[in-house]
């Protein structure tokens, strides 16, 4: 599913040789089926911004409550396109999300495994 | 006017390409999430697999921000063109009659002499023939081989020491304008396909760029590899052979087509079920390839509309197969 195509920014873009990957996702949804146990369905996480970052254990002291709100909202915004596009094509999952902010990859590698990539376009363009 | 930067050339689509070769390779490594999982806890799949994708984030943003990019993407930028009907039937004939001959062939693959090539443009050599599969081979089919010979390559490279005791590493060529040295070649004749189509393999990918295994080389009697014409790249068997038989698995789904999963170790997660025909949990069964190499022999110009005969003529007799 492609919505909006992407724009080039202004010419004062970050050299490519930043990072393209903006994150990088590793998930099961049925791992974390509640509020309270959300944060366990991802495990693993890269965020650019941080450099690095594996995921940590549920009781990891470590992670912010902040960076977990943002990989939640990643995975599920990812999620809830890839069910909304299902509706509409049930056999052809979505592939590629492309937006002003750059595009997303989603991919079910296995059943309910999900691997999900964004790149930023800052570092795209 | 200076040349496009290497941001330009990433596209969801080789993105997707560069994690599923990620995932594939973490799944022959270390089994599926799924098993993983449901042997293990979760802290043990997140310990095993944090290290292999905080390798992979790396190696992405170098591979995506060097300069030279675009010769990666130019291995996922390939298309697949299958050989035409009669090419396909004719070499579909001779495989089943020469599997009929010798049981433990499962199947046969022939790859092509590469071309000098240009950046951006797909090179067109590569996987030709999957012998025993019904249909041509999809791009996911032989970006699957492409991977395994590749995975295969680089461990036979480690084994290899200068006479100096200094290790050598190996690696594939980049460039495909490059790739003329290639140390095997599995080819067809030249006048047998030269006027057919063929799908397109990357360069860097290629099971042409495998090292010739030596322990095969001195296993071929017949001297086939290279003493008919004098040239090393144009008769050597390919990799594997009967004292190491590498397999790879295949996926069992409802598409006419075969994809291939990479791997020469059998994976885990099929260990179970390996005396039956059950399948994996993802769908894999487990086979093994034998690999022929086709020399460069030439054939009357006349047959440019190769023959079950002239086709059989081209390939090595059984007794001269690499198992794969």
């Amino acid at each position: 599913m492609k919505s909006t195509p992407s724009k080039r920014p202004p010419s004062n873009a970050p050299s490519p040789s930043k990072p393209f990957l903006e994150s990088l996702y590793i998930f099961n949804p049925s791992l974390g089926q509640t509020d309270t146990t959300a944060h366990e369905q991802i495990i693993y996480h890269y965020f650019a911004a941080n450099k690095h970052r594996a995921s940590s254990p549920p009781h990891d002291k470590v992670e912010s409550q902040h960076d977990i709100d943002r990989q939640l909202r990643a995975v599920g915004l990812a999620q809830g396109i890839v069910e909304f596009a299902r509706a509409f094509s049930p056999d052809s999952p979505v592939q590629e999300v492309r937006t002003q902010k750059g595009f997303t990859v989603p991919i079910e590698v296995e059943k309910g495994w999900w691997i999900l990539a964004v790149l930023s376009p800052k570092s795209i363009f | 006017m200076p040349s496009p930067s290497p941001a330009d050339l990433i596209t969801p689509f080789q993105l997707c390409n560069l994690i599923w070769r990620a995932y594939r390779l973490h799944r022959l490594q270390f089994r599926t999430f799924t098993h993983l999982l449901s042997v293990h806890s979760r802290e043990f799949l997140v310990s095993i697999i944090s290290p292999y994708y905080e390798m992979f984030v790396r190696e992405l943003d170098l591979t995506l921000s060097k300069n030279g990019v675009e010769m990666d993407f130019d291995a996922l930028r390939w298309s697949c063109e299958p050989l035409n009907h009669n090419t396909q039937r004719s070499l579909g004939e001779w495989t089943r009659k020469t599997k009929s001959e010798a049981s433990d062939i499962i199947n046969v693959l022939l790859y092509r002499q590469p071309r000098s090539n240009v950046p951006y443009k797909a090179s067109g050599d590569g996987l030709l023939f999957a012998g025993l599969q019904d249909g041509s081979l999809s791009p996911a089919n032989i970006r699957d081989i492409s991977l395994l010979v590749s995975h295969l390559r680089n461990q036979q490279v480690e084994k290899k020491v200068t006479t100096n005791g200094e290790a050598v590493h190996k690696r594939s060529v980049n460039l495909p304008s490059a790739s003329l040295s290639w140390d095997s070649v599995v080819q067809t004749s030249s006048n047998l396909f030269s006027a057919l189509s063929f799908g397109n393999l990357p360069a860097k990918r290629s099971p042409l760029s495998a090292p010739v295994d030596k322990e095969t080389k001195n296993g071929d009697e017949t001297g086939m590899n290279a003493g008919q014409n004098g040239n090393q790249e144009n008769g050597d068997w390919l990799i594997g052979g009967d004292k190491e038989p590498k397999k790879v698995w295949l996926e069992v789904t409802s598409e006419p087509l075969v994809p291939i999963s990479l791997g020469n170790q059998r994976p885990g997660f099929l260990r179970d079920l390996s005396n039956s025909q059950l399948l994996g949990e993802d769908n894999l069964i487990e086979v093994e390839l034998s690999i022929y190499k086709v020399l460069h022999i030439l054939i009357p110009s006349n047959n440019s509309t190769p023959t079950s005969s002239s086709c059989s003529s081209s390939f090595p007799p059984v007794s001269h197969q690499n198992r794969f």
